[in-house]
């Protein structure tokens, strides 16, 4: 037979005797007219009462001053030999994670604090190559400000660009070059 | 029981100077402890295994495994009901380890030298015998439940805890204590040969 539904954990409880005095009381007196509960609980406090009776019994234990001895010397051997162990316990969960967490967090302030560099106001120079025709040429002169008709590599764009806007700048320039007529060369000496 | 309650609390109390000296890495403070709770670990060692030469060596594996572990003891409870509670834990293993030998198709956690070592309030020996049979069966039975409950229900009535230390040496809330407490005794009360045992044994 099954106990009441509403029951099964409060009897439980009941016969594991650790069930609060206002709700045991109420128990009680179900039990008093349920006789399915009644027969539940008995079966439950039968078993509590086999291991509590187990617990209870007199058991012959080793010899403790023996077990004293060798506890001593395994202690020792552990702690010699296995000294890096308890260091390590040390820092074990739950606060090697926080020190992780401890540490991450100073970390992200430190690259947060640290000064970044600022953008380079110069442009940069590039040479079209090396001996005596070589030129240089600034950002400007490459985007075509100068009007000059050279193709231009998309990398020099991002290297020459000293920020964000000066690329935006660029790349505008560029394309306008390519979408506009060319203007007519006006190099000295032509 | 309370006056021993108040005891065993008051020994806990001075304990405390023993621990926290342990906790700093002193082997003699914790020698010290082992001295003092070894005869309690050795009898619940020996209630779970029922072999005094494995009780032994349980109970110091446990009392090992608490030294290396003993900076996570929070001394929120006390350290008997935390040592007791790596002492079922540790059992896990060994009966694990024992099952995963070649005669463990053939073994349960009951003792092997036990029917030749007698216990102290046996009268006959067909009294003896039965009562090492009951022994083992509890102890068979015990073993069939999942880890947690049967830490639960082993520190409940071996150990005697009350539902806030069991929660605290498990590390859980009361609620789930009640919980697997609940489902173990319930586990336990619909195995057959409890049943059978009950009866032989009269009980209520």
């Amino acid at each position: 037979m099954k106990p009441c539904p509403d029951k099964r954990r409060s009897l439980t409880l009941h016969a594991a005797g650790v069930l609060a005095r206002p709700e045991s009381d109420e128990l009680e007196q179900h039990l008093e007219i349920c006789a399915r509960c009644q027969e539940h609980s008995v079966a439950l406090r039968r078993v509590a009462s086999l291991y509590t009776m187990h617990a209870a019994d007199a058991v012959e234990s080793p010899d403790c001053q023996d077990f004293q001895l060798h506890f001593e010397r395994r202690l020792l051997l552990e702690r010699h030999s296995h000294g890096w162990r308890f260091a390590a316990c040390m820092f074990a969960w739950p606060r090697l994670a926080w020190l992780s967490f401890l540490a991450i967090g100073a970390a992200c302030i430190l690259v947060w604090l640290l000064p970044r560099d600022a953008p380079e106001i110069e442009r940069a120079q590039h040479e079209t190559g090396s001996g005596p025709g070589a030129e240089r040429y600034t950002a400007s002169a490459i985007a075509g400000i100068d009007r000059s008709p050279r193709p231009i590599p998309t990398w020099m764009y991002y290297d020459d660009a000293s920020s964000a806007e000066a690329l935006d700048q660029l790349l505008y320039r560029e394309w306008m070059r390519k979408v506009l007529p060319p203007p007519p060369l006006d190099l000295p000496g032509l | 029981m309370n006056d021993t309650l108040q005891a065993l609390t008051h020994q806990d109390t001075d304990d405390g100077e023993l621990i926290a000296r342990a906790q700093g890495g002193d082997p003699e403070a914790f020698c010290q402890l082992g001295e003092k709770i070894a005869p309690r670990l050795l009898r619940q060692a020996m209630l779970l295994c029922g072999d005094p030469e494995q009780a032994a060596d349980l109970a110091q594996e446990t009392l090992i495994q608490a030294w290396k572990s003993l900076p996570q003891y929070r001394r929120e409870g006390a350290l008997f009901t935390w040592l007791c509670g790596i002492l079922i834990h540790r059992h896990k293993g060994w009966l694990r380890k024992r099952l995963r030998g070649p005669a463990g198709l053939f073994l349960t956690s009951g003792p092997t030298r036990s029917l030749a070592a007698p216990t102290v309030d046996a009268v006959t020996p067909d009294q003896n015998a039965s009562k090492v049979e009951r022994d083992l069966a509890l102890r068979r039975c015990l073993d069939r439940l999942p880890e947690k409950q049967k830490a639960v229900v082993y520190l409940r009535f071996y150990v005697d805890e009350s539902l806030a230390n069991i929660a605290t040496a498990l590390g859980c809330s009361i609620g789930t204590v009640k919980s697997r407490l609940f489902h173990g005794l319930v586990k336990l009360a619909d195995m057959k040969e409890l049943q059978s045992l009950a009866e032989d044994w009269r009980l209520l």
